[in-house]
């Protein structure tokens, strides 16, 4: 955080505060088991699915006829097995692994640029303001999402990311009404007072004091909603509207699986199982930032 | 209070209205028609029936007329299901999915909440850990998994439920749970987080200094400030419902609503895909309204006039 | 934390194993449902989506046209093995130069609500049919008939048509020109005879139980939308004594997995279709319950010729065609008995045999030499390879293909094909207007079994012709065959056409259907036919009781 053009004890208080904050968050997410072990976890699925590729014979397109719903071996390097036209899973669960998590940013990333801005924005400004921007977020609200992702979908074809900025972009709604909550509780707050009087702008103050202050929540926000995204991709997959072939995602292989369980159930365990384990981590470390961040109230 | 609630259903007016011009505008802009299938129609014979559903008039001139039956709560012919109304298809599958909604969220809150609570009285013991490890479960496996493994399980290793259909009030039992289990892993995660917000609270301190028994401070006093994140949980629940029955309907070959959104929009069927918009449009406006009401009579600081 | 963990995964794994990696049996509960009277039986079908539309003129889907033929009763019927025979009409005559068609109908026909039918009432149907306000899919199934093209496109009355009541029982049809298949015809529903006055009554929903008047085997009973439709006994059909089922229950089922669900579980006697991936553990397990039959249809990649890189250049048409490996693909991905299309007409077609392409024959290796020459031929190779782009809409079979055929071009030919998954209407959209599509997915089912169904497609004055493929001397062929009476003559004309089409190889055929569906073994006088057109009256259930079933499983209260 920078300092100029404020008065040096109001900087002083407010770069101590922020330190011991996050200093203080930071020692009680490390205490938090879970969180640390879901980080780990997390963090090695990363490695695997960037670099796990390169450790295998396979590719994630390549077809082998004569091997059809192989069970997972590990004499010809199909760690988990084949799918129904002969592909290699480990490499495309871990293909799919790319694109969903991909997925999961990018459209988090976009409902988070576009929901803290609005929300950050009403509820400094208050007012009439406020209330034209939340009227238009309550009139989003009652906007069934579905069919507009259906009829994006239609749109744009099956150009994924777009779509998921799509979803960013109708997925902010939740966002923000939280940060507009908080906007409106830290803007009476003695250290935004005190910026504002010693001449800030507004633009100033609500990109130095307002959203910082608010980075906690997002964290939150943002740990949270990857695994929903994640989840709603495997519900469009669930109505074919998933990613384009030979590409794939975890929603589309656990769609697949799902198919063909009875005849190979290894296409549904490992699929869901990355899917799972990944939403499990994001979860808990979700809760731990929430925990650690907000001690006293959860 | 209903002067509050009438108001708010006023205002719903603009909204809905907004809702319904950028549905018409989407849909409308998407290519091909309801006619574009795989046969194609005789020229002659496409021209009568675009002039029969007055597809041939200028945009415009087709929005007013639909508002127009809008108002007076006509939704028009389907498209897709030649033989039948928006309004019909409506009527029919609305009751099916209420119920099957109601019973999914009740299903949620019948074993979400003790489980929450349970967890609260027991923070940071195996049984915790335990319910909230089931918990992450639930929110991890898509529906559609966790349908048919309920199916084979219950249907037909085992002879227990109907795998499919609706009929008797034991079809609903796996539609229900694959429905309902997300949501109750929400619920029990909420309402633990509030519970163990609530138990730490000075008031409840308080009421324990006072002596009052346990059981009436957790359940006089806990329960009901604990269960107000639950309830606001409601309002997106009830949206997340619709996205989740599509799936359910599908796999269990239920006549509901939520199938009508997909199908529709899929063969641009306008009135109905529109129709079905306006009607979940309403609906969720109605029951976030509801929540609210519930809110404020749960938590006596939030007052509406 | 440990404790979290030691749960967490064994208790997935747990749920997983537990439900899926199964028992090998294939637990199948085999009992009828019949309704508490104790005798009256049900046949519970499962029939796809949701049919569109119950008016037989209109109906266009097979869901649809399952329960129609069950409802209605047109001139011509089927028998359980798809041979014509007399329905509606009792017998007719030809004229000698085969264009005047005279039926005789049955004097104790009578529509559900004691009516008789008449001739009238034919008449009024195939007018209604044509009527370009009807808005008919299947209209020009009637083109044959003298006027029937002029009224479609709207430059004629209806009452032109060239048909005529002579009497109450006398029927007369008059055609353009000699049309062999005409009486193959005469079996779709589009030429069903309607009950005039609940039509006009009704308009909009005449074919409602409410008010539903039909004159087949069975009447309206309940139609509950996405749920079911039922249809019971009509005791007014004037062969009654001969229906074999006495209520019928169809279950719109989009989901084949849960459709197979249900069929297990006992809630299902007849399967609109079997997953593939279930196929091997049916076939194994349950052998007398699947039943393949060859089906009137070709799975094909349609190429748009009018537009690079096709078009002009037969050679690379020819190359990508021969680089597909049909035995693999029918043996070891679609798994259920199709054959490999080394032809545009499917040879389960009566009456005809259709010419071969040169390299069915021949041992892989070379085809796929060939392949190689011809598509260097064509001016690519290692160095300038060919981009494609494979459309497909939106369906994991499809989708499974598609992948299959993409990489068998890339491996034998070096192609780069980019494969691209569009939603239906999109997808339809974009194969009519030859802009952007360069191969895509398509089928054919034929409407009648004769060859035409399937060569007029590529007709140059066939609307559906998504490829562009016009070619003079195919039309010339078709047309004089359309003149000529069926024999040797005819076939050797067709039989020039198809052979025309397989060298300019605007389609590549990959297989030819074959159904598979799963039927109790207590429902009898099940006669597989290539048309998929099935009377549920021709079908019975017979159920002695449990007894009769070693091992059958304990009764189920709940359904």
């Amino acid at each position: 955080m920078t300092k100029s053009g404020e008065t040096l004890q109001q900087a002083a208080s407010e770069s101590v505060k922020g330190r011991s904050l996050w200093q203080d968050a930071g020692r009680r997410l490390v205490k938090n088991r879970a969180a640390v072990v879901s980080a780990v976890i997390l963090g090695l699925l990363v490695l695997l699915v960037i670099f796990g590729p390169m450790l295998s014979p396979h590719d994630y397109y390549t077809q082998d006829y004569d091997a059809i719903w192989q069970p997972p071996t590990l004499s010809d390097g199909h760690l988990l097995g084949t799918d129904s036209i002969g592909r290699d899973l480990f490499v495309r669960t871990l293909a799919g692994g790319r694109i969903s998590l991909m997925i999961g940013l990018v459209a988090t990333l976009v409902s988070l640029i576009i929901g803290v801005a609005y929300g950050a924005i009403a509820g400094y400004f208050g007012g009439k303001v406020d209330t034209v921007m939340m009227r238009l977020v309550d009139i989003l609200y009652a906007m069934p999402f579905l069919f507009f992702v259906i009829l994006l979908m239609v749109f744009f074809g099956r150009q994924i990311f777009l779509i998921f900025i799509a979803i960013g972009a109708i997925n902010w709604l939740d966002m923000a009404r939280i940060v507009r909550g908080q906007t409106l509780s830290l803007k009476n707050k003695e250290f935004v007072e005190a910026a504002r009087m010693a001449g800030a702008s507004s633009a100033s103050v609500i990109r130095r004091h307002i959203v910082p202050n608010l980075l906690g929540v997002v964290a939150v926000y943002v740990t949270l909603t990857i695994p929903q995204v994640i989840l709603f991709e495997s519900f469009l997959s669930f109505l074919g509207l998933g990613v384009q072939e030979p590409a794939t995602s975890w929603g589309s292989l656990v769609k697949e699986g799902a198919d063909e369980m009875s005849r190979a159930p290894w296409l549904l365990v490992y699929p869901a199982l990355a899917l799972a384990v990944t939403l499990f981590c994001f979860n808990f470390i979700g809760d731990g930032l929430r925990d650690a961040l907000d001690p006293k109230d959860r | 209070m209903i002067g509050y609630a009438v108001r708010r259903l006023l205002g719903a007016i603009p909204t809905l209205f907004i809702l319904l011009t950028l549905a018409f505008a989407l849909i409308r802009t998407a290519p091909g028609g309801p006619f574009d299938l795989e046969k194609q129609l005789p020229p002659e014979i496409e021209a009568n029936l675009q002039a029969k559903y007055h597809l041939d008039e200028p945009l415009y001139q087709q929005y007013g007329r639909y508002l127009w039956d809008v108002a007076r709560f006509d939704f028009g012919p389907s498209f897709q299901y030649r033989d039948l109304t928006v309004n019909q298809l409506i009527a029919d599958g609305f009751p099916v999915s209420l119920r099957l909604g109601a019973f999914s969220l009740l299903f949620a809150l019948m074993f979400g909440v003790p489980a929450g609570l349970m967890a609260a009285f027991r923070q940071n013991r195996p049984t915790d850990y335990g319910l909230m490890t089931l918990a992450m479960l639930g929110i991890s496996i898509p529906n559609f998994v966790l349908a048919p493994l309920l199916i084979l399980l219950m249907a037909v290793y085992n002879d227990w439920l109907p795998a499919g259909g609706l009929g008797s009030p034991l079809h609903y039992v796996i539609p229900v749970i694959a429905l309902g289990t997300a949501m109750m892993a929400y619920v029990a995660r909420l309402t633990r987080g509030a519970m163990i917000e609530v138990l730490r609270s000075n008031y409840v301190r308080t009421a324990r200094a006072k002596g009052l028994p346990t059981r009436v401070i957790l359940f006089r006093h806990a329960l009901p400030a604990a269960l107000t994140p639950v309830v606001s949980f409601m309002g997106p629940a009830a949206a997340g419902i619709i996205t989740g029955s599509v799936v359910i309907e599908t796999i269990f070959g239920i006549p509901g609503l939520g199938r009508f959104f997909v199908q529709g929009a899929l063969n641009r069927d306008y009135t109905l895909v529109m129709g079905v918009v306006l009607f979940y449009g309403m609906l969720i406006i109605v029951f976030n309204l509801l929540v609210d009401l519930l809110y404020a009579w749960l938590d006596p600081r939030v007052a509406y006039k | 934390m440990r404790i979290l963990f030691k749960i967490c995964l064994p208790v997935w794994l747990l749920a997983l194993a537990a439900a899926c990696s199964a028992p090998d049996d294939f637990p199948v509960k085999v009992e009828p449902e019949i309704l508490d009277d104790g005798a009256t039986t049900v046949l519970r079908r499962g029939n796809g989506a949701e049919p569109e539309t119950l008016d037989p003129h209109r109906a266009q889907s097979v869901g649809a046209s399952n329960i129609l033929r069950d409802l209605y009763e047109g001139l011509i019927s089927k028998a359980p093995d798809g041979e014509l025979e007399p329905g509606g009409a009792e017998s007719w005559t030809i004229s000698d130069d085969r264009r005047v068609y005279t039926f005789k109908l049955r004097q104790n026909a009578l529509w559900s609500n004691g009516e008789p039918v008449t001739a009238r009432d034919y008449v009024y149907g195939l007018r209604r049919s044509v009527d370009p306000l009807t808005g008919s899919a299947y209209a020009q199934i009637l083109a044959p008939v003298v006027n029937a093209g002029d009224i479609i496109a709207g430059d004629k009355d209806p009452q032109s048509l060239g048909v005529e009541a002579v009497d109450d029982y006398t029927l007369r049809i008059t055609l353009n020109q000699p049309t062999p298949y005409f009486l193959g015809l005469l079996t779709h529903s589009s030429t069903y005879p309607l009950y005039e006055p609940v039509v006009q009554a009704h308009p909009s929903n005449f074919t409602q139980p409410a008010h539903a008047v039909t004159n087949g085997a069975y009447r309206m009973s309940e139609w509950v939308v996405a749920s079911h439709i039922r249809v019971v006994r009509n005791p007014s059909y004037w062969d009654d004594l001969n229906t074999g089922v006495d209520q019928v229950v169809y279950l719109p089922i989009t989901d084949v997995a849960s459709e197979l669900k249900r069929y297990q579980a006992g809630e299902l006697d007849w399967t609109a279709a079997v997953p593939v991936p279930q196929l091997d553990r049916v076939r194994y397990q349950v052998p007398d319950q699947l039943q393949t039959v060859p089906w009137l249809g070709v799975y094909y990649y349609g190429l748009n010729v009018t537009r690079p890189p096709f078009r002009d250049s037969p050679k690379l048409r020819r190359a990508l065609s021969m680089a597909i490996d049909r035995e693999i693909i029918c043996e070891r991905i679609t798994r259920g008995g199709e054959t490999p299309a080394y032809s545009w007409v499917p040879p389960a077609v009566s009456d005809y045999e259709p010419p071969q392409a040169d390299y069915a024959g021949w041992a892989r290796e070379r085809r796929l030499d060939q392949a190689r020459t011809l598509y260097r031929e064509a001016g690519y190779g290692p160095d300038n390879p060919l981009t494609l782009e494979l459309r497909y809409n939106t369906s994991e079979s499809h989708k499974k293909l598609a992948s299959v055929v993409a990489n068998m071009w890339r491996v034998n030919l070096g192609v780069k094909v980019t494969l691209i998954n569009e939603e239906w209407k999109v997808f339809l959209q974009n194969v009519r207007q030859r802009q952007v599509t360069q191969v895509y997915r398509a089928g054919w089912i034929g409407d009648y079994d004769d060859p035409q169904t399937f060569l007029s497609l590529l007709h140059s004055d066939f609307g559906l012709n998504g490829t562009g493929f016009s070619n003079d001397r195919y039309d010339e062929l078709l047309d004089t065959a359309a003149r000529t009476p069926a024999g040797e003559k005819r076939r050797a004309l067709m039989q020039q056409a198809e052979a025309l089409l397989l060298e300019a190889q605007p389609v590549i055929p990959v297989y030819f259907y074959t159904s598979k569906t799963l039927l109790k073994p207590y429902v009898k006088g099940f006669v597989g036919n290539p048309m998929g057109h099935y009377y549920s009256k021709d079908l019975s259930i017979e159920w002695g009781g449990r007894d009769e079933l070693p091992g059958a499983e304990l009764p189920d209260d709940a359904s």
